[in-house]
């Protein structure tokens, strides 16, 4: 028997008590990653008969299909929109609560509903809210000459914007949050020092606040592109007309003809572009 | 801080609340309120029903039969009908209404 050092005996040792966890991370997430790529190799077969290896077909015609590219456009897009929205939402949000005022409790608490709500009640909601005729937006709407028969959900020119309207409702809280307890920490020797050197309101809010912010918004505008990048749930329980990738893939694995090795060409095409982007963010925003 | 407070800026400031409650509690309110109407009301404008009702609570938690269930009650008037037929037969009849059930069944 070989003789080990203590050093090496504590490292075995720890990778013994690790390695369940290790285990099974790596049953639930690498192996479901790899069977995705292993798939995209393939014609994929729905009824008994083996898979068929087809090389790199699948990517061909992803890369060359018009409707693949106009739906990366729409998601990149929503992902924008989305998350900037939220963060500018959520920002002037934490700016106000950061102020004392009478029933601030109450309204902090309300403006978690959005987040803590189940979402396919909500989506009736706002289903509702912009339900051609009776909805009590279109009602407004025509106040101002609009017609009321208008369908916004269902309309794939619109439904977009509905599905952004409502994904930034539903998640500035989390950004609400996320900052307003950021903003709690500031010391406020920063802003009475910069009150005694004739600072404007403005420049308080630029030169103190945001700096102490950036790192706590860039985070949040990592994960919730992230989400929203990938988002499902929200987008096609709003509008099944929105058309962004995720539905991309589901309709091609799911509906009519199902072409299940395409869609997993797509998700595996999906993960590299986001593992890529990633890296990038948090090197160069995040500064790791 | 020494702040001077003018008339407009606190009445911007509490527009600006009352406007953000409204959009962040309007859809859930709506959802509420629809809880408390019944099904024809679904579509009424306003917030606050007019007819209010508990009925729909009620179904929920199983005190009430909808409007659906009290329309597919097969089973109870194919009970009643059983129940008229001569008391010998009804044991057999039933049997054979059920090996019908399984058969139909089983094609799922």
């Amino acid at each position: 028997m070989a003789v080990m050092s203590l050093r090496e005996k504590d490292a075995r040792f720890g990778w013994k008590l690790v390695l369940p966890t290790v285990i099974i991370i790596a049953l639930l997430i690498l192996y479901p990653v790899f069977y995705n790529i292993y798939l995209s190799f393939f014609e994929v077969s729905i009824s008994d008969a083996p898979n068929k290896f087809v090389g790199l077909q699948n990517y061909k015609e992803i890369l060359t299909d018009s409707s693949f590219w106009k739906s990366f456009g729409i998601t990149l897009l929503f992902t924008f929109t989305t998350v900037i929205g939220s963060i500018l939402l959520g920002l002037g949000v934490a700016l106000l609560m950061n102020r004392e005022f009478p029933g601030r409790g109450i309204v902090r608490a309300l403006l978690l509903l959005p987040y803590v709500t189940p979402l396919i009640a909500i989506v009736f909601a706002w289903k509702y809210i912009f339900l051609p005729i009776d909805g009590p937006l279109m009602k407004f709407l025509a106040y101002f000459g609009m017609d009321p028969g208008n369908d916004f959900v269902n309309n794939p020119n619109n439904a977009f914007w509905v599905v952004s309207i409502f994904n930034i409702w539903r998640n500035f809280p989390f950004v609400y949050l996320m900052l307003l307890s950021r903003l709690q920490s500031i010391n406020s020797d920063y802003y009475e020092a910069a009150e005694i050197d004739g600072a404007s309101n403005w420049q308080k809010f630029v030169h103190i606040t945001l700096p102490e912010l950036y790192f706590v918004i860039a985070s949040v505008a990592l994960l919730r592109g992230i989400w929203n990048f990938y988002k499902f749930d929200e987008v096609y329980l709003m509008s099944k007309f929105a058309n962004t990738l995720p539905i991309y893939i589901y309709e091609k694995a799911f509906t009519g003809v199902p072409e299940q090795g395409v869609a997993a060409a797509i998700a595996t095409i999906l993960f590299v572009i986001m593992i890529s982007l990633i890296g990038i963010y948090v090197k160069k925003v995040l500064k790791w | 801080m020494v702040k001077k407070k003018s008339f407009l800026r606190t009445l911007g400031f509490w527009t600006l609340i009352a406007a953000l409650v409204i959009f962040v509690t309007y859809p859930f309110a709506w959802m509420v309120s629809v809880s408390f109407r019944y099904d024809t009301d679904a579509f009424e404008p306003g917030i606050i029903p007019k007819r209010p009702t508990l009925d729909t609570y009620a179904i929920l938690l199983g005190f009430k039969k909808s409007v659906r269930e009290e329309l597919s009650n097969e089973q109870q008037q194919l009970l009643e009908i059983i129940k008229t037929l001569p008391e010998e037969q009804q044991a057999a009849v039933l049997a054979q209404i059920k090996a019908q059930r399984k058969k139909n069944l089983s094609h799922f």
